[in-house]
């Protein structure tokens, strides 16, 4: 697992880097997941804010995530592409989303969460631990 | 799916509506419809071009190289950044829309996977759908 690794966004003009290995990444259905990356899930991969270096300034979208708290959707104001996102439940935590990584291809989802809410179509991996809600922490 | 159907983003700013039936739905693994989707691939329903008008709002577009060499263009909602719909230089007869801004998402499912071969390795392909490393044909 590489550390310190980075990503950012499509156009470039959101960068971040982060300095310790992510806590856990996870594939989410929930509704708001889905608006963002097209119907599939989102792919967050958690890591500790101390952690996290931006640059650039990402626009943000609050809403009443389906966990019941705010949750602020941050991405690029010129590319569109979903960074991260800050769950005011756990400030101490950045959620990115793997598709913002430079390197996705190292991350290890650990499970497929928010599946109440999922499409019947989504694809999911039959050898991860389904949820229906977040999972158990 | 019976059209007309409806769709918008997260925030509501935006809202369209298709006359049409889709002509296909496809989970796409290119590298920028990753970023667009977090990581997993974008969920796209093809429908016709004079078949999606916008009924509220006005959306942002960013748009990149295809590997066609000529434009693709990612609209999305500037408030809260869901993805709306794409043009397609090298496909000018349709819209692909992003199957997660429909109201109702449920029915679009998909019946092909494309561009297999940039496709993440932890993501999920149901294998009872035909693949293809980057486009059919």
């Amino acid at each position: 697992m590489p550390v310190p690794f980075s990503g950012g966004c499509r156009c470039g003009a959101v960068r971040y880097e982060v300095s310790a290995e992510p806590m856990a990444a996870y594939l989410c259905h929930c509704r708001g997941c889905q608006y963002e990356s097209a119907g599939g899930p989102s792919v967050v991969v958690m890591v500790p804010r101390a952690a996290f270096k931006l640059t650039g300034t990402p626009k943000g979208h609050t809403t009443i995530s389906d966990s019941g708290y705010p949750s602020t959707r941050r991405f690029c104001s010129e590319c569109g592409t979903p960074v991260f996102g800050e769950p005011s439940v756990a400030p101490e935590i950045v959620m990115l989303r793997a598709g913002a990584m430079d390197d996705p291809s190292w991350i290890r989802p650990a499970a497929t969460i928010w599946v109440s809410q999922a499409q019947p179509w989504a694809p999911m991996a039959p050898d991860l631990p389904r949820y229906d809600g977040n999972p158990p922490l | 799916m019976p059209a007309p159907y409806q769709g918008g983003c997260l925030c509501g700013a935006i809202r369209y509506e298709v006359t049409s039936e889709p002509i296909a739905v496809a989970l796409c693994h290119c590298r920028d419809c990753q970023y667009v989707s977090g990581g997993e691939p974008a969920a796209v329903v093809l429908v016709a071009r004079n078949a999606l008008a916008i009924t509220k709002g006005k959306p942002k577009g960013y748009t990149v190289k295809g590997d066609s060499g000529k434009n693709v263009t990612r609209q999305f909602c500037e408030t809260c950044g869901t993805p709306l719909f794409s043009d397609i230089e090298s496909n000018p007869a349709v819209w692909a829309v992003k199957a997660g801004s429909l109201d109702d998402p449920s029915w679009a499912k998909p019946g092909v996977i494309v561009y297999t071969s940039s496709a993440q390795p932890w993501a999920h392909m149901d294998p009872a759908l035909p693949q293809f490393p980057k486009m059919p044909g």
